[in-house]
């Protein structure tokens, strides 16, 4: 070994090391004139693997092609010194420059950490540092042997990359083996869940690009380079040059799709059909029949023509719905600007209708009956007023606000006193009791998407937002929820405030406060659970056995010793799409079993839950999360 | 001569420029086949939205960097200068065929949305004339800044990326909204299904910004026969690197400590609440029940004067001069003994839930809960959430007995024999028995104090729970070099585990005495 050579290599890649020192640096000056420095959250390594690619790649991308761009090439050439010597010392130095990032940020993790322990922190694996810390390596060596690899093509490395993430992404998801060769979360989450597959798949790629590298660096004095170069000056590549780097952009997004439509094939199919047990309806692609369109006062409605003789005797009944969306919100109605009713359509899984701004979408299902198409209408106009009303702010804070959203919806759409109404409001009152009963769900923690989706069914906020939007109504009268979102629009919660704090702010500008809308939601559930006290009883907690078969997870209801009548169990998985996740129901077998994928964990985890579906419930009910 | 430009300008960068045009046609169609966003989209437009908002001002970006930035950094506008025209009229040029680009990519993008949402958008005259005037107007102000930041050569970076960010703190801590103004709401939300209002304003912000940002290009590729654009395009120098970098680390430093300094956390009003103030501690009690009853009424006036004669009695005893303000909720559904908190930020004070009609003024538990929470809030919860917390718990459970005996330790607390370690690690001890003999042997050892005398107690009591924190590592540092150990220690000249003894002698004796 040339120690010269070395401190030299050194040198040249300082600069990540710097970027790296800076960076900690900045973050604990950062908490320590923001925050308390000693009352930092333990980390939870996330993030982790996105750091080492990202030090990598710059590591490994500088550590060959700087030479070249520097033309120091030919100097280094003139030195007694193989180039074989010369490329191993650089990527020694390039694995030592990562291994002082990674101290860098152990160290400034632990200078917050240590003194934010209490006595109740668990134990600091000391131990298992250096076996995490050779793991880690490890997949840095292969992204830093992938980058030189790619820095032979210099400018068009974003877009080699790009590629490299995208194959590696596709790679993984075809399954079964290459899942195992190349799960390269495992080195991050869990060093003793690291199996020699996946050891030899990383090992093996970073061997490949490294004597790749090598081969490139040093046949014929890197001929490779050279004739890359020379591509590199012709007037082909100063015409192609910058649309090939732009290349770089649509690659990413490739691959970013390529995540999302990783569990296109999935079922997705309606809980009650699935809980049936019926099969899958096979839908052939409906043949293009043209479009047609209907104005109503209110409404301008977009129609296939196959759908026009469902829809005739539907328009004359929709004014008078807007016309009790306008009366529920104290909100005179403008004529001049009609809201968009698109029955043609497609919206979210598991949704009957979905809206953007003055847009509803409503796909037509053959099955719907009138008071049933009235009321989800209904309810989409009551998103359209919560939205015009907040001028977008409700959605601005859907985060906080998704459980007002659904519940002044979902009370809009009952606000018919029908006889259809009336039977939908018990239901979603027995489900809000079911729900309740399965554990609290206070109004902050139904405010609080995030949270709620952690712990609960999303689609909780349904029948709960329900319960809330009539305390809303109890306490601040039927002008409350207009209030709310004029006060939302105009006065502005602090920035970043958390749900308890803006709903705190909200409801003090609408003249009330939230322990008003506490106290009456408490109440409403308390009494709600009181009446449905014999239908809770027949629909108690479900628990199961799970047991690992080949590449299921089995899980196996225990079934209460009387099940009601129509009332079915199922189960539901969470699946990640990549940039958002959504439910899936997974089909019970003909013995009440669920098999679920075990391709359908994430991070090593798999979510899922069981509940009642009933004809006598609006939604099914789920327990909690359960995790595997 | 002025066609030779365009047609120079045509051959130099027709590449690129069709290049530019296909990515946003892929880029489009690869959006329109990701059925996630279809779905929650809803319409074409909304994904020609998404494009508009983030691979529109990428390609100005590298539009702008070809037709300008790079002419000037490779000295080839050396060649244009030699030409017998103003050096206004080679700038007008460049900035009509970026503008004629940047509109054309526009015009790909509603064609494109157009025909995918043709059968399903129900799109009028007024909706397309809406749509195309929003998005090239936003088109022109993209153009423009792109235009005017390229001239900054080497700080075009830092300037986009200041801007940028700048822009976005605004919005998400400052909660300016961004989003709202001029050229962003353009694009904004409403963007695709808006159908009927014409955003003047927001047009007519946009305009004046696009004649504003326009002009100061002009001005930066036109000042001094363009030497400062010629200069301004030279590389970077290391040292003025990193004399850049640091200065942007320290600045998002102080950026920071400003915005946490100046927090706005909304103070806490609840309605129909009694109001106390006596100067060192505010106390609201309301009821949450839009009409309470006399008796409610009563009971919400007797429970804040006890709260206000508590408050002020321990502020004088451990030496503060402010308190942070305490909320006491009336909440009928509460069974007798449940107290809720409210988990306000430190700064808004504490709020305690509970039925005020059937809980005391004097109850025990009450006073506990609300010294506990309420000196916890006082020190941005520092005691609480450290093994420290020995002294916060026992404090709140000791005060409401002072004078007089403490109650008698279960047999589980006098069978055991804590140490000064369980002392100093506090939250595994507690953890470890039951919450009301964790409490009460904390209670036990700061009666203990009381054999130092009482000014001991007291001023280790005021130092460790009255003196006040700055939320920032200030108060970290405090705690490091003036640990509790020491404080006890210059108080009374006891260690954890002399204290923790003498409690255990006073915990067997099991009637402790005044």
């Amino acid at each position: 070994m040339n120690p010269i050579l070395l401190i030299k290599e050194f040198y040249s890649l300082r600069l990540t090391f710097f970027i790296c020192l800076g960076l900690t640096v900045f973050y604990t000056g950062y908490i320590f004139i923001t925050d308390f420095p000693d009352m930092q959250k333990e980390s939870d390594n996330s993030g982790a693997m996105e750091t080492v690619i990202l030090y990598g790649m710059l590591i490994g991308a500088r550590a060959l092609s700087q030479e070249r761009e520097e033309e120091t090439q030919s100097f280094l050439d003139g030195l007694p010194i193989s180039r074989s010597a010369i490329f191993w010392h650089k990527a020694l130095a390039a694995w030592l420059i990562l291994a002082a990032c990674l101290v860098v940020e152990v160290v400034g993790e632990l200078i917050l950490q240590m003194p934010s322990r209490t006595s109740v922190s668990e134990v600091t694996p000391w131990s298992l540092y250096p076996l995490e810390f050779t793991l880690v390596m490890l997949f840095g060596i292969m992204v830093i042997g992938l980058s030189m690899l790619a820095s032979f093509v210099r400018g068009h490395f974003p877009l080699i990359a790009g590629l490299v993430i995208w194959s590696f992404i596709w790679l993984r998801s075809q399954g079964g083996d290459l899942a195992a060769w190349l799960n390269s979360q495992l080195f991050f989450k869990d060093a003793s869940e690291v199996t020699m597959k996946t050891l030899l798949g990383h090992g093996g790629i970073a061997i490949i690009a490294l004597l790749l590298s090598w081969l490139f660096f040093q046949w014929r004095d890197c001929r490779v380079s050279i004739q890359l170069a020379h591509f590199a000056d012709s007037r082909y590549y100063s015409w192609l040059g910058w649309p090939l780097r732009c290349c770089a952009l649509v690659v990413w997004v490739f691959a970013l799709k390529d995540v999302s439509n990783e569990d296109e094939n999935k079922s997705h199919d309606a809980p009650e059909i699935i809980a049936a047990g019926e099969k899958k309806a096979t839908t052939s692609k409906a043949s293009f029949v043209g479009f047609a369109n209907h104005r109503t006062d209110n409404y301008e409605v977009v129609f296939r023509q196959s759908q026009r003789e469902k829809m005739q005797p539907l328009f004359s009944g929709m004014d008078q719905v807007h016309e009790q969306v306008a009366t529920f919100f104290q909100h005179p109605p403008s004529r001049d600007a009609p809201i968009v009713l698109d029955v043609a359509s497609i919206v979210a899984r598991h949704a009957a209708g979905q809206t953007n701004w003055k847009k509803i979408r409503l796909p037509l299902n053959k099955d719907v009956s009138r008071d049933e198409f009235y009321s989800i209408l209904r309810h989409e106009t009551g998103h359209v007023f919560i939205e015009e009303l907040s001028q977008g702010a409700a959605t601005a804070y859907f985060q906080h606000m998704r459980a007002f959203h659904e519940g002044v919806a979902t009370t809009v759409q009952l606000s018919d006193l029908g006889k259809y109404s009336a039977e939908q409001r018990l239901k979603y009152e027995r489900s809000a009791a079911l729900a309740y009963e399965r554990g609290r769900i206070s109004i902050e923690l139904l405010c609080d998407n995030d949270a709620l989706c952690e712990k609960r069914d999303p689609n909780v906020v349904y029948p709960l937002g329900l319960i809330f939007a009539d305390a809303l109504l109890e306490v601040g009268g039927p002008e409350l929820p207009k209030n709310v979102l004029t006060n939302l629009r105009q006065n502005p919660p602090t920035p970043g405030a958390d749900t308890a704090t803006l709903w705190r702010h909200v409801l003090q500008a609408s003249g009330t406060s939230l322990d008003h809308i506490l106290s009456a939601y408490a109440t409403r559930l308390k009494a709600l659970k009181e009446r449905e006290k014999s239908f809770i009883g027949k629909h108690p907690m479900i628990t199961s056995d799970l047991k690992e078969e080949a590449e299921h997870l089995i899980l196996r209801p225990k079934r209460p010793v009387t099940t009601p009548i129509d009332t079915k169990i199922i189960c539901a998985i969470e699946n990640d799409l990549g940039i958002a996740t959504e439910l899936q129901y997974i089909f019970p077998e003909k013995d009440g079993s669920f098999r679920i994928p075990l391709a359908a964990k994430k991070d090593g985890k798999l979510r899922y839950m069981i509940g009642w579906s009933s004809p006598l419930l609006a939604l099914p009910v789920f327990e909690s999360w359960a995790e595997w | 001569m002025i066609r030779g430009l365009f047609t120079k300008e045509l051959r130099q960068h027709g590449g690129l420029f069709f290049f530019a045009l296909i990515l946003l046609a892929i880029g489009m169609e690869m959006m329109i086949r990701m059925n996630l966003l279809v779905r929650s989209g809803g319409s074409a437009f909304a994904l020609m939205n998404m494009m508009l908002w983030v691979l529109f001002p990428l390609l100005t970006l590298i539009l702008a960097n070809a037709l300008i930035a790079a002419e000037f950094r490779q000295r080839t506008q050396l060649f244009l200068e030699a030409l017998p025209l103003p050096r206004w009229l080679m700038l007008t040029v460049k900035y009509l065929l970026g503008l004629t680009m940047a509109l054309l990519s526009v015009v790909v993008l509603l064609v494109l949305s157009w025909i995918v949402g043709v059968e399903t958008d129900a799109i009028t005259r007024r909706f397309a004339l809406l749509l195309i005037i929003k998005a090239s107007a936003w088109a022109a102000f993209c153009w423009a800044v792109c235009f005017s930041m390229a001239f900054l050569g080497r700080y075009r970076v830092i300037a986009s990326v200041t801007l940028v960010g700048g822009l976005i703190s605004a919005q998400q801590w400052l909660g300016m909204k961004v989003n709202r103004f001029g050229p962003f709401e353009l694009i904004g939300d409403q963007f695709a299904y808006e159908r009927s209002t014409l955003p003047i304003t927001e047009l007519l912000i946009t305009l004046a910004l696009i004649v504003v940002v326009t002009a100061f290009g002009f001005m930066l590729g036109l000042v001094r026969d363009a030497t400062l654009a010629t200069m301004l395009s030279e590389k970077m120098s290391a040292r003025e690197r990193a004399t850049f970098i640091i200065l942007t680390l320290v600045a998002l430093m102080m950026i920071g400590h400003v915005k946490e300094q100046h927090e706005n956390t909304d103070p806490l009003s609840l309605p129909g609440s009694i109001d106390i103030d006596n100067g060192v501690v505010t106390i609201s009690a309301a009821a949450a029940v839009n009409e309470p009853t006399d008796l409610e009424k009563a009971a919400l006036k007797a429970h804040a004067s006890a709260a206000d004669a508590l408050l002020k009695e321990v502020a004088t005893y451990l030496r503060t001069p402010k308190l942070p303000p305490l909320f006491l909720v009336h909440r009928r559904d509460l069974e007798k003994g449940e107290i809720e908190n409210g988990d306000l930020d430190s700064r808004q004070g504490t709020l305690l839930r509970l039925n005020l009609l059937i809980t005391p003024t004097d109850d025990h538990k009450l006073q506990t809960e609300i010294l506990y929470h309420h000196l916890g809030a006082h020190q941005h919860f520092r005691k609480h959430l450290k093994d420290t917390r020995w002294v916060l718990r026992g404090f709140s459970a000791w005060w409401p007995q002072r004078g007089r005996a403490l109650s008698a330790p279960s047999a589980t607390l006098v069978s055991l024999t804590p140490t000064g370690d369980d002392l100093r690690k506090w939250l595994t001890f507690e953890e470890g028995q039951d919450e009301r003999d964790a409490a009460d042997y904390a209670a036990f050892c700061i009666h203990t104090l009381s054999q130092a005398g009482p000014n001991a107690q007291q001023q280790f009591l005021s130092s460790a729970l009255g003196s006040t924190y700055s939320h920032d590592g200030r108060g970290s540092l405090r705690d490091l070099f003036q640990p509790l150990t020491q404080l006890l220690n210059e108080a009374t000249s006891w260690t954890l585990d002399e204290l923790a003894k003498r409690a255990n002698s006073q915990l067997k004796a099991k009637e402790v005495e005044p």
